[in-house]
């Protein structure tokens, strides 16, 4: 299990505070997601799982006024219950936060709550921050398993449950502003972190079927959630038919 | 094979100096310029035009608030290579300008978080490919450093002494490529306050000439040194246009290297519209560039003809870089000429005066004087 933070201080730009992950995987996806807007990727190869959360806004503002940004990378096997259950409360509450555009911030309060600023930057400042890096993660920890606490808005929707047929497709898109598709999205995260292989993706650049359609055959299954503004889907997900053969170049 | 010049465009600035404002202004200006011309630009691809979008979205509801914060603006997190294409309006010609953005304080050795290292290594070998360099700078902080302990803070928030250094390096390789022409561009940005020809009312841009010549004269120095074929021109954009600073922010922060952070209040002018200003210039010194790297390929060509011995082509092909990619593209540009010449259709003699047309606003813009903001130094 490790949790990895990256924010910036009010001059000191973007980095991880302590420990910082050995392969920056998500930045594959840079032709697909500003990272500066949310994003959530979900990776899982069956026994491990990769989380990366990104344009989650903080309280603090940076020396020219711009709100800064947390970028929450998690990584962990399905063995540990404790870090799938932080990894799966944070992936619903920043789904839940992006899908009711800032009214919430819920994710945003407890990072800030755990990482207030002039923490952030006396750690930021530091170079040999190695001795900070086990008390960022139990940090990072804490504040998500803070989340369990709190009410989640998706998780409550009472009426909205995936039925079999939807759950069972490998493969699919859905409206981000749709009820039913987060949901079986979520559905979809939690067999992700439970040893099942594949992805979970919203990324702020794919705005269609089609573009989502071309990064699901890049590799391993996987369900998008794009914001439908040209309104080709309603509110149920569309799968996508499922190919033998995964084409030559792969994201992961 | 598409007959698409791609063109390189390093630039090298501090964190937060608006390295992607300046982007959105060059296309922004750049649409103007290319106006009642057959040419026009346009971002190129999806994620560029997505980027963009957002950002001149967040600046108009900035300004339609009247009341512009530069913070309003996202910084970058990760690398992204911006391109715009230059179209005649013909499928696979065109130039595409590239220009790679990223988070500004990678620039910075003690600053750059550890583990980013092969990226900003990436980022360098673009930067070195590039015949162009772009020095954004904050004018505003040169500008409203008034006492000698804030000027003294001056370098550390611009970090002259980082992207002099870039420069140079950038400058060396030029030299190892003497033969391509080189260009620096030092782009003074956020203007508005110190010229009186975009709704302002104080003319300071001698002022800021002065400063910007003496903050990055070790810059200029080790680029003269180091190359001296290469063009350097000032050019002060203004990215915003409609807004003027009221009050500058010297706060004290003894964490940081300069011991300040700054910080200003904008007003915004009516009627609250974007209005760039100078961006055009980086065209006009980009078509200047390009003429003369198409006469430079035209003398090898030439030679070629004379001296069987060693032919332009193996010439060309030894240098990687601007200097072959010219030297291809217009080698793709003859065989297509040669190839739709023999055609009588009346789409090919469309398109073969798009190519011509091309070629002949190229020529004039290379042809354009300066704005009276812009310095060849």
């Amino acid at each position: 299990m490790a949790f990895y933070l990256q924010t910036r201080g009010r001059t000191n730009d973007y980095a991880f505070l302590g420990d910082m992950p050995s392969d920056h995987w998500w930045t594959k996806y840079r032709e697909f997601t500003a990272f500066e807007d949310p994003t959530i990727l979900v990776h899982s190869d069956g026994p491990t799982w990769k989380v990366c959360l990104s344009g989650i806004p903080s309280s603090r503002k940076d020396r020219v006024g711009t709100t800064i940004r947390y970028t929450l990378v998690l990584e962990g096997s399905q063995s540990e219950e404790r870090s799938c259950s932080a990894a799966y409360e944070s992936v619903a509450t920043w789904l839940s936060d992006v899908a009711n555009a800032g009214s919430q911030n819920t994710l945003q309060r407890e990072l800030d709550s755990e990482f207030p600023e002039e923490f952030v930057e006396q750690t930021i400042i530091r170079h040999d921050s190695k001795p900070f890096g086990g008390d960022i993660a139990n940090k990072i920890e804490k504040a998500l398993l803070g989340l369990l606490k709190r009410p989640n808005a998706i998780e409550k929707e009472p009426s909205i449950s995936p039925n079999n047929e939807e759950a069972g497709h490998l493969s699919w898109v859905g409206a981000l502003e749709k009820p039913r598709p987060r949901k079986i999205f979520l559905k979809r995260v939690q067999g992700l972190l439970n040893g099942q292989v594949g992805r979970a993706l919203i990324m702020n650049l794919v705005e269609s079927v089609d573009e989502a359609r071309t990064i699901v055959y890049q590799g391993l299954p996987a369900v998008v959630l794009i914001e439908d503004s040209a309104k080709e889907l309603g509110p149920n997900i569309l799968p996508f038919i499922e190919k033998k053969k995964i084409q030559k170049q792969t994201i992961y | 094979m598409a007959n698409q010049l791609l063109y390189k465009i390093g630039v090298v600035g501090p964190n937060r100096v608006g390295k992607t404002s300046l982007i959105t202004s060059i296309l922004k200006d750049t649409q103007t310029l290319l106006s009642n011309t057959s040419l026009s630009i346009h971002p190129e691809g999806k994620p560029t035009k997505l980027r963009l979008d957002r950002h001149r979205k967040e600046l108009e509801g900035s300004l339609y608030a009247k009341e512009f914060n530069p913070g309003g603006l996202k910084g970058t997190e990760e690398p992204f290579k911006f391109e715009l294409m230059i179209d005649p309006g013909m499928p696979e010609m065109g130039i595409r300008l590239g220009l790679l953005d990223y988070p500004g304080g990678w620039i910075d050795d003690e600053r750059r978080p550890e583990g980013r290292e092969k990226d900003w290594n990436e980022c360098l070998s673009w930067i070195n490919e590039s015949s162009v360099l772009l020095v954004p700078i904050d004018s505003a902080v040169l500008m409203e450093a008034d006492q000698s302990r804030y000027q003294r803070a001056v370098p550390w928030i611009l970090t002259t002494t980082e992207v002099e250094d870039i420069a140079r390096m950038w400058a060396k390789e030029r030299k190892q490529r003497n033969r391509e022409p080189a260009l620096l561009i030092l782009c003074p940005l956020k203007c508005e306050s110190y010229f009186t020809d975009n709704g302002g009312q104080r003319d300071e841009s001698k002022e800021l000439f002065d400063k910007v010549s003496k903050a990055y004269s070790g810059l200029l120095k080790s680029v003269r040194d180091e190359a001296s074929h290469c063009k350097i021109i000032y050019a002060p954009v203004d990215t915003i246009g409609c807004v003027e600073i009221l009050s500058a922010k010297w706060k004290e922060e003894i964490n940081l290297p300069g011991g300040f952070e700054f910080s200003a209040n904008y007003l915004v002018r009516n009627p609250g519209k974007q209005n760039v200003l100078g961006a055009d210039a980086v065209l006009i010194a980009l078509c200047k560039h390009l003429v003369e790297a198409k006469q430079g390929v035209a003398v090898e060509i030439a030679r070629e003809h004379q001296s069987k011995a060693v032919t332009a082509k193996e010439r060309a092909k030894r240098d990687e870089g601007f200097f072959t990619n010219i030297w291809l593209w217009l080698n793709g540009e003859r065989d297509l000429r040669n190839k739709i010449a023999v055609m009588l259709d009346k789409k090919s003699r469309d398109d073969l005066k798009r190519v011509l047309d091309m070629d002949e606003v190229i020529n004039q813009l290379s042809k354009k004087v300066y704005g009276s903001r812009v310095h060849e130094l």
